[in-house]
């Protein structure tokens, strides 16, 4: 065992640059590693190699970088003018000789780079990951280390406000592409030394940068670990956004509902955290992953805690209302006026009557074919330029309702109803909410057809039991409407005075219950 | 079975989509413009001869169903058909409906029968509305009415007017006036009907007529409680006291018109309540009745009326408590004395407080009310005058 | 999982399993069925007497459970009273629900034939439903729970908002006198309540699962009050709208109650579709848990995977709720598991606790 441990010592002196090679590190010999970035150069026509000496000495140096990528300014005034103009006499010429690689390399790190961030790199891989994600490689002739300096200048846009997800009182930022200006976001506005980032490379092809945010001794460890366990798990090739991640991670993919509530907006996200949930950033996606969920949550604004109380509540009753009537109308509609006349007051029995007087087809075809309008124009209208999306809903949707009744295709209470359904669902705060119920309808739909009123009753249990089954992260999904917390409801039911919630939810088992005391 | 478990999703999957196909049939799915409500239904003896009890009973039923038409416009219109047709029970004149009616008949909405005089004085009326009762398709809402002459004049379009307001809706908006009129009859409904017919006790029923080309309400008909037939009649004037001996809440206008007195005036009672207490001495059985009202005067025809005078108000109201309790005693004596039946609910004031005696008259407590002798006591303030205090 | 799903049901939990596969048919024929044996209006007490006396044996139920607080009624049977005659109590006991789950399958095809779907054949109706049924037995104990505390308040939130509406029907003369034949007919009609409440016995199952075994009293007073404040609300409204002579002339009496009034002006003219839309939903309950257990009890007599019986008893259910002839017989189903149900309530579970107590109390002697 020694003796072959000799060996090896005796013969990587001799193989030391051809196996290092092999190993994927880099060389002490700066041709060898050019050699490396040069043949790169063939394939990636923005990767910039500028060879230089060190000040007045004879070393060799190197920088490598991506063009498009990186901070010229910095490269400029804080690396190369600092290594060639600014250095230092007493380091020039006459010394050099005296001053091993080491020495120089250290004095470099230590005096010279006027760079925040320099991280050391031994390993090809290392270097080139950080020359695509936008940093300098500093490579001198001798050492076996490069130093990798934050240059990085991200495209990205302005700070701007939330797409999805409007507020009338509170703040609209919103979160953008870059994953630093999102995590800056939550340090920002949660000045807490307990907010832990916890970072996680995913994707084979691409490694893309995770952040796992939670507040330590808030949120229950075994959802943290369950959550890393879940990412880790991941092997795909790229993330692309945080909605692949979702899909990944979430407990039932076959489910109709979202396990994971996406949002643009930091102070929901903050809110989470300090609920003890954990949220997950993923470079380049404005969406940030809040984990657990429960199905309220996607039914609840930030607003209706901005808001005082009352107008709370009562807005949240609304759109409770709203999530209902998006779901069930048009099916209830159907389930009445096909099934049971009898179920409905008689002058409405009598105008519907009349109304659908010269309709040629069922109320269910008549239904399906307006929602499909609806849709249809939605789609449009979401995917066209903004000025004229809008016009094209609007003009569609005149249009359509007018011609429909006139050419006797759909009765005029039929166009109500699904104007009404349509409404409700923008009512919706949560777009994958949205969609979800948006689908859903048309199954509601085609029960009611099938069998009425009774078919809308199993269609609602269905959906409820397959509620009542769901779990995000092991969290029952239908809490704290089942199973019961008595202390939640008041942030169910209502939207209780921000001085009644004194008690973090119950539910996610925080390591500190209380949000506060009592004034 | 392992396997079977093992696939259990698959399984499930499969059993859904299976009986989804199965649902194809969409059995009771029928849409609304395809089928026809029968909103209301009348009630008549058939033409010519007059059959007795015994003899297979012949009904002429009118339907009244509506039947929107699509104008040249486009535009629907509401509009209904009325379709009579004879036979010997309810059953059997809905199915010959159906052999010339165009879509299903629903009477999921049927609102008014109008049962014809003739035709209640000479039909158990158990039998006439077990139909409706036991009929699913008919909701113990529907109200009942007895109409005076021809049941299915009622029902028929009124030329002179200008739309196509449906009698048998029309007939129930009329009876929104009943706390306005205290001449006005609530009609009852086939849960009221079907109680008093099951306990066995009397009853009233509004009466309907068509005047000239109006609606009319106007009189009630007492129906018995022990042969379920019309007995007889009671006039609105007579209807009034009934209502002071009910005193459910309520109101309505008392005018007096005493052209001996001088004493020409009107009172609007906007409350009403009465009480029937019972006595019982060994096997005698004896009711006093105390009725009070609250009312404002609205109307005088009275010279140097001078409303400021409490002496004044006092005359008026004892006039008034006068013609109160000759209403209640002519209605008394009415059914008392003429139809013997309780319709007021004297038995029912008596099962409550005596419930044993009452075992023992239930059997025949019409004949016995006949003869009890009931004490009425009206107490009536006018509580206000309007803003009008002298002339 | 993080949580691997603890197999136990919090309190509130309990108590809404039980009060749901409680309220059943009972709920639109009680009125009925209780005045058949008054023929007084004083039924309400007959609901009052009733509760009392199964509150004596709810405490029976729980001392005995007090024996073998973690096994149910199936485990410690034999236990208690050896091997054959143990099973064979749980075979009747087993027997019981499965005639429920049957009664409530063809009580729910006779209503919706009658109110909601008059072509539809029965077979699919009953079908879809136990399919759906099934689908939520798969899941366990737990979801069952969760469902129960959802569809319980929205039961009893929509039955209270109806009945409060029947109000302008309502007439006090029709529930007086109290009591003015004696206390003869209350005696009379209790038998018709009693059968109401069928279905607090499931404490014997449910202990077990229970997270806090020492609130089980709590909910057995709960499951049996809430039911029969719930009945005596049903049994006053129907009563005070419809009369007494007529109520017995009906056969869904709650049903024809909201029948027998329209509101005009408001958005809804007729309320007896909400009523049957939640009845559907405490069917479902009822059958899903009477159907669990049954499949359960199977499954801890003989060892097997719950998952054979949760199959196999789906069809048996569906052959027997197709035996009876007409709505008589349906009744006529109804009142036989009754009496199976007071066989095991009234005579098994006192003669177990006597048994129990008996053992123990000689096991004790015995070691000293």
């Amino acid at each position: 065992m020694i003796k072959r441990h000799l060996y090896r010592r005796k013969r990587k002196s001799k193989n030391e640059e051809k196996q290092a090679a092999e190993n994927g590190m880099i060389a002490r010999d700066l041709q060898t590693n050019l050699k490396y970035f040069k043949r790169l150069k063939e394939h990636h026509a923005d990767l910039v190699i500028r060879k230089f000496k060190i000040g007045g000495t004879d070393k060799n140096a190197c920088v490598v970088y991506m063009n498009e990528l990186v901070d010229k300014q910095v490269i400029n005034n804080h690396i190369l003018k600092m290594l060639m103009v600014d250095w230092p006499e007493a380091y020039s010429t006459e010394n050099a000789d005296s001053i091993s690689p080491a020495a120089l390399f250290d004095f470099t790190h230590d005096h010279i780079l006027a760079v925040n961030n320099v991280k050391e790199g031994q390993s090809y891989s290392e270097l080139l990951l950080a020359v695509l994600r936008g940093s300098t490689v500093l490579m001198i002739d001798g050492i076996n280390t490069a130093l990798i300096l934050d240059t990085v200048n991200k495209k990205k846009k302005a700070l701007g406000g939330s797409f999805s997800e409007v507020v009338v009182r509170g703040s609209n930022t919103a979160f953008i592409d870059t994953l630093e200006d999102n995590m800056a976001l939550l340090r920002q506005n949660l000045v807490n030394p307990d907010l832990t980032f916890f970072e996680l490379n995913v994707g084979r092809r691409t490694q893309c940068r995770v952040i796992i945010a939670y507040l330590n001794g808030l949120a229950n460890p075994r959802l943290v670990e369950e959550v890393k366990n879940r990412i880790r798990k991941i092997d795909t090739d790229q993330i692309l956004d945080s909605g692949y991640l979702e899909q990944f991670i979430e407990d039932n993919p076959l489910s109709p509902f979202p396990q994971l509530q996406n949002t643009e907006r930091p102070d929901r996200v903050i809110a989470a955290l300090n609920e003890g949930r954990v949220a997950i950033l993923v470079d380049g996606s404005p969406y940030v992953l809040i984990a657990p969920v429960a199905f309220w949550m996607f039914l609840q604004s930030p607003e209706d805690y901005y808001e005082r109380w009352i107008p709370g509540t009562l807005i949240r009753w609304l759109r409770y209302l709203a999530a209902f009537i998006s779901l069930f109308l048009p099916s209830i509609y159907i389930a009445f006026t096909s099934f049971h006349y009898g179920l409905i007051p008689t002058e409405l029995a009598i105008s519907i009557t009349a109304t659908r007087e010269g309709v040629p087809f069922p109320a269910f075809i008549e239904a399906l074919f307006m929602e499909f309008a609806v849709e249809i124009l939605r789609e449009a209208g979401l995917r066209l330029p903004k000025t004229v999306g809008q016009t094209v809903s609007i003009v569609g949707g005149l249009v359509i309702g007018e011609s429909a009744v006139r050419a006797g295709i759909a009765s005029p209470i039929m166009v109500i109803v699904v104007a009404i359904t349509a409404i409700c669902s923008f009512a919706i705060p949560q777009y994958s909410a949205g969609i979800s119920l948006r689908y859903l309808r048309f199954a509601v739909m085609s029960f009611a057809a099938l069998i009425g009123l009774y078919g809308l009753v199993l269609f609602f249990l269905l959906m409820t039991i397959h509620l009542v089954r769901l779990e995000s992260f092991g969290y029952p999904y239908l809490a704290p409407a089942a199973p019961v917390r008595v202390q939640d409801l008041k942030d169910l039911l209502f939207r209780a005075p921000l001085f009644r919630m004194k008690r973090r939810p119950q539910l996610l088992k925080p390591e500190d219950q209380v949000r506060q005391r009592g004034t | 079975m392992r396997w079977f478990l093992k696939r259990k999703r698959n399984i499930f999957i499969i059993y859904l989509i299976l009986s989804l196909a199965l649902l194809t049939g969409c059995w009771d799915n029928r849409d609304i413009e395809e089928v026809s409500f029968n909103l209301g239904i009348a009630l008549d003896q058939a033409d010519g001869d007059i059959k007795l009890e015994g003899e297979p009973p012949v009904i002429t039923a009118t339907f009244q169903n509506l039947a929107p038409k699509v104008t040249i416009s486009g535009q629907a219109e509401i509009d209904f058909d009325n379709i009579s047709i004879t036979g010997n029970t309810i059953s059997k004149i809905s199915t010959e409906l159906a052999l010339l009616n165009p879509g299903t008949i629903i009477s999921q909405h049927l609102k008014t029968i109008a049962i014809s005089e003739n035709l209640a004085r000479h039909m158990n009326l158990e039998n006439l509305l077990n139909d409706f009762q036991r009929n699913i398709n008919t909701r113990i809402s529907t109200n009942i009415l007895i109409a005076k002459g021809n049941a299915k004049s009622v029902f028929e379009k009124n030329l002179g007017e200008k739309g196509n307001a449906i009698p048998a809706l029309k007939i129930l908006r009329i009876i929104d006036n009943d706390d306005f009129s205290l001449r006005l009859l609530k009609p009852a409904t086939l849960a009221i009907v079907g109680d008093r017919l099951a306990s066995e006790q009397s009853f009233l029923l509004p009466r309907v007529q068509k005047k000239g080309n109006e609606i009319v309400l106007e009189d009630a008909a007492v129906i018995s409680g022990k042969t379920k037939k019309m007995v007889g009649l009671i006039n609105s004037e007579e209807v009034n006291g009934f209502r002071w001996l009910v005193g459910k809440k309520g109101g309505g206008r008392l005018n007096i018109f005493n052209r001996k007195n001088n004493l020409i005036f009107t009172i609007q009672i906007f409350h009403m309540s009465s009480e029937i207490i019972p006595h019982v001495r060994g096997n005698q059985i004896s009711f006093d009745v105390n009725v009070y009202g609250e009312g404002t005067l609205i109307e005088d025809w009275i010279e140097n009326a001078d409303a400021a005078d409490n002496r004044f108000l006092q005359k008026l109201e004892k006039e008034a408590e006068q013609k109160i309790v000759y209403q209640m005693r002519s209605v008394l004596y009415k059914l008392q004395k003429q139809f013997r039946a309780d319709v007021v609910g004297f038995g029912e004031a008596l099962r409550i407080k005596y419930p044993q005696t009452f075992q023992k008259v239930k059997q025949n407590w019409d004949e016995m009310f006949a003869d009890v002798p009931i004490e009425v006591h009206a107490d009536l303030k006018i509580r206000n005058y309007g803003v009008k205090i002298k002339k | 999982m993080i949580q691997r799903q603890k197999r136990q049901l919090t309190t509130i939990q309990t108590a809404f399993f039980t009060i749901s596969i409680i309220l059943g048919m009972g709920v639109l024929t009680l009125p009925r069925t209780i005045t058949e044996g008054t023929q007084t209006p004083d039924g309400w007490i007959s609901v009052i007497l009733a509760g009392i006396i199964f509150l004596v044996w709810g405490r029976l139920i729980i001392l005995l459970n007090r024996y073998y607080p973690d096994l149910t009624f199936f485990q410690y049977m034999p236990l208690i009273l050896g091997k054959w005659l143990g099973n064979l109590v749980n075979l009747i006991f087993i027997l019981y629900m499965i005639l429920t789950a049957s009664y409530q399958l063809r009580g729910l095809s006779a209503v919706t034939f009658l109110y909601l779907l008059p072509t539809t054949p029965d077979m699919v109706k009953i079908l879809i439903f136990i399919f759906v049924a099934i689908y939520l037995i798969n899941g366990g104990i737990i979801p069952i729970a969760r469902i129960c505390e959802i569809l319980l308040p929205i039961t009893l939130i929509v039955f209270a908002f109806v009945l409060l509406l029947s109000f302008r029907v309502f007439d006090p003369q029709h529930i007086r006198p109290v009591m003015g034949l004696g206390i003869e007919p209350v005696l009379k009609g209790t038998p018709g309540a009693v059968l109401a409440i069928t279905g607090f016995e499931m404490m014997l199952i449910l202990n077990a699962y229970m997270e806090q075994k020492k609130q089980a009293w709590k909910v057995m007073v709960a499951s049996i009050a809430i039911p029969s404040v719930f009945y005596i609300v049903i049994y006053v409204a129907t009563i005070g709208g419809l009369g007494m002579d007529q109520v017995l002339t009906l056969a869904f009496p709650t049903l024809e109650l909201l029948r027998s009034y329209e509101i005009t002006g408001i958005l809804f003219e007729r309320y007896e579709s909400f009523m049957l839309a939640v009845w559907i939903m405490q069917i479902f309950t009822t059958y899903v848990g009477v159907h669990y257990f049954a499949s359960l009890g199977f499954s801890q007599m003989t060892g097997k995977n719950i998952q054979y019986f949760i199959y196999g008893l789906a069809p048996l259910h569906f052959l027997i709720s197709a035996i009876p002839n007409n709505l008589n017989e349906v009744f006529k189903l109804g009142d036989i598991y009754s009496c199976i149900e007071l066989f095991v309530v009234l005579v098994a579970v006192p003669a177990a606790l006597g048994v129990a107590w008996l053992k123990k109390r000689l096991s004790s002697s015995w070691k000293k």
